[in-house]
């Protein structure tokens, strides 16, 4: 059976309309709404933040510290990482690279910190979200900017350092995604993931 | 059934029909056009707020709060999308620290600032928007960016500070969404949110 579409734009309110295509035949299609709605009204969609500044450490050491999401082992889910957002709260105390990097779970990862379901009373994550845990060590996967040590009384303001991770990093079970400096940083940052959980 | 396609340019004239078109390896070629926002906009489902004047904003989870907030309230009938955050300097800043979006009830939230339609006369908004609000301790979700101190005679401009929520935070009837600083900026800020209303 072909797929048959009109080339043109018409004028439908309502009711049933054939397909429209460009002079070349291909569909011309109308995106709308945002990209994470449907997970977000699903229930699927899931956020936690770093609720106060934390110490970062450096490297790839496994006495870490920053923000991470786990998948625990035997979740029977695989969780899409979405967005990663990060943002100094005073001036740093060292500069260096802000990065993503991803280990396994380990033993010593747990339920510290409350995620959130973007919609309210949507149901529970898998995940477990920690700022603080031995783990294995962790790969760099994402380098996601740079922070300094400049003062505050110089700019104005900065943007939303935000990653728009896409979907790019799948955690299944037995695995965490976990902030990444590249130097110690002392009280003065924050971060927040977004992701979704879907069955492994 | 069978759906079929065909490789390569068509060469159509205006209400020609036409086979949809699609690449060497089947996958379905199609021209993505028109604002992603578009179509909720015109369907008036669209809505906007923004501060009228720089606000003073609270400090941390500080239930006396001020900044920009959306409730849904209780009952509604709808959910409210939140596609868009935006945030930004009018003068300079009066003390560093990081702009972020908190979540709560709708306790303590009037209509004292109105909700514009995206497309004019067109829908009207369930949402109530306030810039003062005594609530419920908010719980910080998103990090998005840093507000400094400096002088405005230092840089030609800064951002847009905006944050494409892309539909990632579902506000229930009952909840509300709520700037977060983590200090007191005296009258310094502004904020501007952007979310589509559907049925719940």
């Amino acid at each position: 059976m072909d797929l048959i579409g009109i080339e043109g734009r018409r004028s439908a309110a309502t009711g049933v309309n054939q397909l429209r295509v460009d002079m070349k035949g291909g569909l011309m299609a109308h995106r709308y709404g945002g990209k994470y709605t449907e997970a977000a009204l699903a229930g699927r969609l899931f956020v936690v933040a770093s609720q106060g500044a934390v110490t970062t450490t450096k490297d790839d050491a496994t006495t870490w510290t920053g923000l991470g999401v786990g998948n625990p082992i035997g979740s029977g889910k695989n969780l899409i990482m979405h967005e990663f957002g990060w943002s100094l709260i005073i001036v740093g105390s060292d500069d260096g690279l802000v990065g993503l990097a991803s280990c396994a779970i380990g033993t010593d990862f747990e339920a510290l910190l409350t995620q959130r379901n973007c919609k309210w009373g949507g149901g529970p994550s898998v995940a477990y979200c920690d700022s603080a845990a031995t783990i294995e060590a962790p790969i760099l996967e994402r380098v996601c900017g740079t922070h300094g040590m400049g003062t505050t009384a110089t700019e104005m303001s900065k943007p939303p350092q935000i990653v728009d991770l896409a979907g790019s990093i799948i955690l299944p079970p037995g695995r965490a995604v976990v902030t990444w400096t590249s130097e110690i940083v002392t009280s003065g940052l924050q971060f927040h993931f977004v992701w979704e959980e879907i069955d492994a | 059934m069978q759906l079929e396609t065909k490789v390569g340019p068509a060469n159509l004239s205006s209400g020609a029909p036409s086979q949809l078109r699609s690449d060497t390896g089947g996958g379905l070629l199609a021209q993505v056009y028109g604002g992603k926002y578009a179509e909720a906009a015109r369907a008036g489902r669209l809505f906007c707020v923004a501060n009228a004047a720089p606000v003073t904003t609270s400090k941390d989870n500080d239930v006396t709060w001020t900044g920009l907030g959306i409730a849904n309230p209780t009952g509604s009938g709808k959910n409210i999308i939140l596609h868009e955050f935006g945030w930004a300097h009018q003068i300079a800043g009066d003390d560093d620290g990081l702009v972020g979006l908190a979540t709560t009830t709708d306790s303590g939230f009037l209509a004292t600032l109105t909700a514009r339609s995206c497309y004019y006369g067109t829908g009207t908004s369930i949402a109530e928007c306030v810039a003062t609000a005594t609530i419920v301790a908010p719980i910080l979700e998103r990090v998005c960016g840093t507000h400094g101190m400096g002088a405005v005679t230092v840089q030609m401009a800064v951002g847009p500070n905006i944050v494409d929520l892309a539909g990632s935070m579902i506000i229930v009837p009952g909840r509300s969404v709520v700037t977060w600083t983590s200090e007191i900026t005296t009258s310094v800020l502004m904020f501007s949110f952007l979310w589509e209303e559907v049925d719940a």
